[in-house]
């Protein structure tokens, strides 16, 4: 079995509405990418990161500060890259439209 | 998608000399040319093509206005231009009156979406009785160009 | 005994046992599966995910074509959604240790994030509870297939009762089994109401709640002539309505065998009466009902129905269904008439909702705000146009500057579909619809561009006269045989005779006997009306002169106010047809 890490981060809600529909797809879609289990939490409340429902109920408003919690065996690119999705406030990148393609099967 | 961001600032033409609708669209796409929007070799083959689009009915659609416009692969953005006739240019109108105003489009036909705002977009501008009157009024390319960013914004 | 008021939408009687429709949109059949089913009820729930991950794939290839990438943003959402993996093992979790059947458990995992939703106290998140209820709404219509459930499987005569049946659900309703229908809501031009008359099964709609009241099984009388419903009646009730059935039976009768007689004058004037319709399963009803052609296709039923935009193709069948009932005779279709305020989905957002949706965007407005949709409905107008006679017509038209912009998109259209090398028609006449003030007192000057006039008298007369006919307030002013609206009609068919275009009247006062003599009287030879009175109408042409409808056309211009037009075009009538209605 590899090798857990696990990493905790603060990240800050930076998209102009917060933790709506579309920056919770760009999230969940970037958290699916990486084996290691993802959960974002909050007082009293944490999240499965893979989940877009699980994020939405977090109904985080812009500004607000959250944790970044990741176990696993990619735990360090993975929490770098999340965490850097937050900065930029989910904007859409070409990194992000990839795998966005390949969930539009059908 | 407004105006400005297709009507090509540098291929606006204030005064068309052009007494007939074939010597008006020719103008117009050669000013086209001339700013760099379309290449030479391409000029006679979009003139073609919108006179074969105005066989089918003239886009003269009245109140002094047309709008003549294709699809050419040769461009690969909408691209449009604006020119004032001020004596007026035959353009077998719908209501046989001589057109003022001449919005010409080009368009890639593989984005029929951006032809197609581009045509809401104008159509909507014509309605507006002062945006005509106005533009007829407009004397030169920055009047023109100032009047367009003014439609653009909703200032009319 | 139990007798309900409510509106009647389509007449006659039908008596026999009640079949009680769930009022929830989807009953769900059973709580729990066997456990032995656990792994085939899984594959089950997996292979819905499936098709509906598809079909919100199609969605959003759809709108990031014709409405943007931000719109497709939407729908990738929705697809991630469906994907959810906790969502979809929460699921799965319940069909296997609580052998929940798929419906159940879905329903009750969505409805559970649904209300989670709702309760984070952010108007954001409440609405997008609606996005969680549509997604199982999705998911169940395929695990339920198509029809309701309770539908599918009749096997012996019933009448019908239900909260509400969409236009969709009436349209597929089997009329061998299926006497006829009653509704808690509705109203008398619902698009239910309107199929119910085509498919002449009585029906009453809008009864209020009523449906506690119904156990299922018992005997009731649907009364769709005087908008009654009777519960379990008395003997003596039963006998009275069993003889009133009968007597339906043979007025229908005999209206039927003037199918048959030609729409003409006592002179010998041939007087065309096409159908309205405004769906492609009504038009072989309104040949059966003697129309000799679709005056009015109102083609808004392809955009209500569905979740999303009709397709080319979807108009193009519809359009290829209505030319089979009508393979020679002319077919008329009416580009979207809608106002931003009905349109699903996106558009509707486009537009804010303060504004008054009868004076701002809608009809030909809409289609030259949005040319792909409006051209995707050209391309099968013109498509279609291969298989018969058929004529298109633009709604609303105010100016001609409007007009010839839509006569201008249906150049390109020619110019697209020459150049993909698709078959289609190039001269289809091009038409309007007179039904703004401004372009019937223009007439003139339009009939020199037009092909043909078709003049809507209802929102001619909402327009003229100022008056919204569904507030009842000022509906008493909504008045057809007002004389400013005389007047205006009197011009248009100058104008239209004058430039040799025809002229035709397809509002509903042309499906009012009572108007239809002075409307000949004004020169008018061709209306188009609800089919169901077209027996109606043949009578009473067949019972009229030109020289006698003339007089009354005459003598109603001379009244100066509606209600002196009417009384007098109410006495003629009677004595042209002493007994026109049982």
């Amino acid at each position: 079995m590899a090798e857990t890490q696990s990493y905790r981060r603060e990240v800050t809600v930076k998209s102009e509405h917060g933790l709506h529909i579309r920056p919770c797809t760009v999230l969940a879609q970037s958290a699916m990418k990486f084996q290691s289990r993802i959960h974002l939490n909050k007082p009293g409340m944490q999240v499965d990161a893979k989940s877009i429902l699980d994020l939405m109920t977090l109904a985080a408003a812009p500004g607000a500060v959250l944790e970044l919690e990741v176990d696993g065996p990619d735990a360090a690119e993975a929490i770098e890259h999340l965490a850097a999705l937050f900065d930029s406030g989910f904007a859409p990148t070409p990194a992000e439209a990839k795998p966005s393609a390949a969930v539009s099967v059908g | 998608m407004k105006l400005c961001d297709f009507v090509v600032a540098d291929a606006i033409v204030p005064d068309l000399t052009a007494g007939n609708k074939e010597a008006a669209i020719r103008e117009m796409v050669a000013s086209l040319r001339q700013s760099g929007s379309v290449k030479a070799e391409d000029e006679d083959g979009i003139v073609a093509a919108i006179l074969k689009r105005e066989e089918l009915g003239s886009t003269g659609i009245g109140n002094g206005v047309a709008v003549p416009h294709t699809k050419h692969a040769s461009v690969d953005k909408l691209v449009a231009t604006v020119a004032l006739a001020r004596e007026g240019v035959d353009f077998a109108s719908l209501d046989g009156e001589p057109v003022f105003i001449l919005f010409l489009l080009v368009s890639p036909p593989d984005r029929p979406g951006d032809h197609l705002r581009g045509l809401e977009n104008i159509s909507r501008h014509l309605r507006n009785q002062s945006f005509c009157k106005f533009l007829r009024q407009s004397k030169d390319k920055s009047a023109i160009l100032e009047l367009l960013q003014e439609a653009d914004n909703n200032e009319l | 005994m139990l007798i309900k008021r409510g509106i009647a939408v389509s007449p006659g009687v039908a008596i026999g046992p009640v079949l009680v429709l769930g009022a929830e949109s989807f009953r769900i059949p059973q709580r729990f599966v066997s456990i032995d089913a656990v792994d085939a009820e899984i594959s089950r729930f997996r292979s819905a995910v499936e098709a509906i991950c598809q079909e919100i794939g199609d969605n959003e290839r759809l709108a990031s074509e014709r409405l943007g990438a931000q719109y497709a943003a939407i729908f990738s959402a929705h697809l991630m959604l469906a994907r959810d993996e906790k969502l979809v093992r929460e699921i799965e979790l319940l069909i296997r240790e609580k052998s929940f059947s798929p419906e159940f458990a879905v329903s009750r995992v969505f409805r559970q994030y649904a209300k989670r939703f709702q309760a984070l106290g952010d108007q954001y998140f409440a609405d997008r509870a609606v996005d969680l209820y549509d997604l199982e709404k999705r998911l169940l219509k395929y695990l339920l297939g198509e029809k309701r459930e309770e539908l599918s499987h009749l096997t012996s005569p019933v009448l019908l009762l239900a909260h509400n049946l969409t236009p969709s659900e009436t349209a597929a309703l089997d009329k061998q089994f299926i006497m006829g229908f009653a509704t808690e809501v509705g109203g008398e031009t619902s698009h239910t109401a309107i199929l119910a008359g085509a498919l002449e099964l009585p029906a009453v709609v809008g009864i209020g709640k009523f449906l506690a009241d119904v156990s299922g099984g018992e005997t009731i009388i649907i009364d769709g002539s005087h908008g009654t419903v009777i519960i379990d009646p008395d003997e003596d009730t039963l006998g009275k309505y069993r003889a009133s059935e009968e007597r339906y039976k043979s007025f229908s009768k005999r209206l039927e065998s003037l199918r048959q007689l030609k729409s003409e004058t006592q002179d010998g004037v041939p007087i065309t009466l096409c159908g309205n319709i405004e769906f492609p399963q009504e038009a072989m009803t309104a040949a059966h009902r003697g129309a000799e052609g679709i005056g009015l296709y109102r083609t808004e039923f392809l955009y209500l129905e569905s979740q999303r935009e009709p397709t080319e193709e979807d108009h193009y069948q519809a359009y290829c269904e209505v030319l089979q009932a009508f393979p020679t005779q002319p077919v008329i279709i009416r580009t979207l008439d809608l106002g931003s305020d009905k349109m699903p989905g996106a558009l509707k957002a486009e537009y804010p909702d303060e504004v008054n949706p009868a004076l701002s965007v809608r009809s030909i407005r809409l289609s030259l705000q949005h040319l792909d949709l409006f051209k995707t409905q050209l391309r099968a107008i013109l498509r279609a146009a291969v298989h018969g006679d058929l004529r298109v017509m633009f709604p609303l038209v105010s100016t001609l500057m409007e007009f010839r912009q839509a006569r201008m998109i249906l150049g390109d259209v020619v110019e697209d579909l020459e150049e993909q090398g698709i078959p289609f028609r190039k001269d289809v006449p091009v038409g309007m619809m007179v039904e703004v003030p401004s372009a019937a007192v223009l007439a003139d000057e339009f009939a020199r561009e037009v092909d043909f006039f078709s003049i809507g008298t209802n929102d001619l007369i909402q327009y003229t006269l100022g008056v919204d006919r569904g507030d009842p307030a000022v509906a008493s002013l909504y008045r057809a045989g007002d004389p400013s609206i005389l007047r205006l009609l009197r011009g248009v068919v100058t104008a239209a005779r004058k430039h040799q275009i025809s002229v035709s009247v397809c509002g509903q006062m042309s499906s009012d006997p009572m108007f239809l003599p002075l409307l000949i009287g004004m020169g008018i030879r061709q209306f188009s009306v609800t089919p169901q009175t077209i027996p109606e109408l043949k009578e009473v042409i067949r019972n009229l002169t030109i020289a006698k409808a003339e007089r009354i056309a005459n003598r109603a211009e001379t009244f100066d106010i509606a209600r002196d037009v009417e009384t007098f075009l109410r006495g003629e009538l009677k004595k042209i047809c002493p007994d026109s209605a049982p």
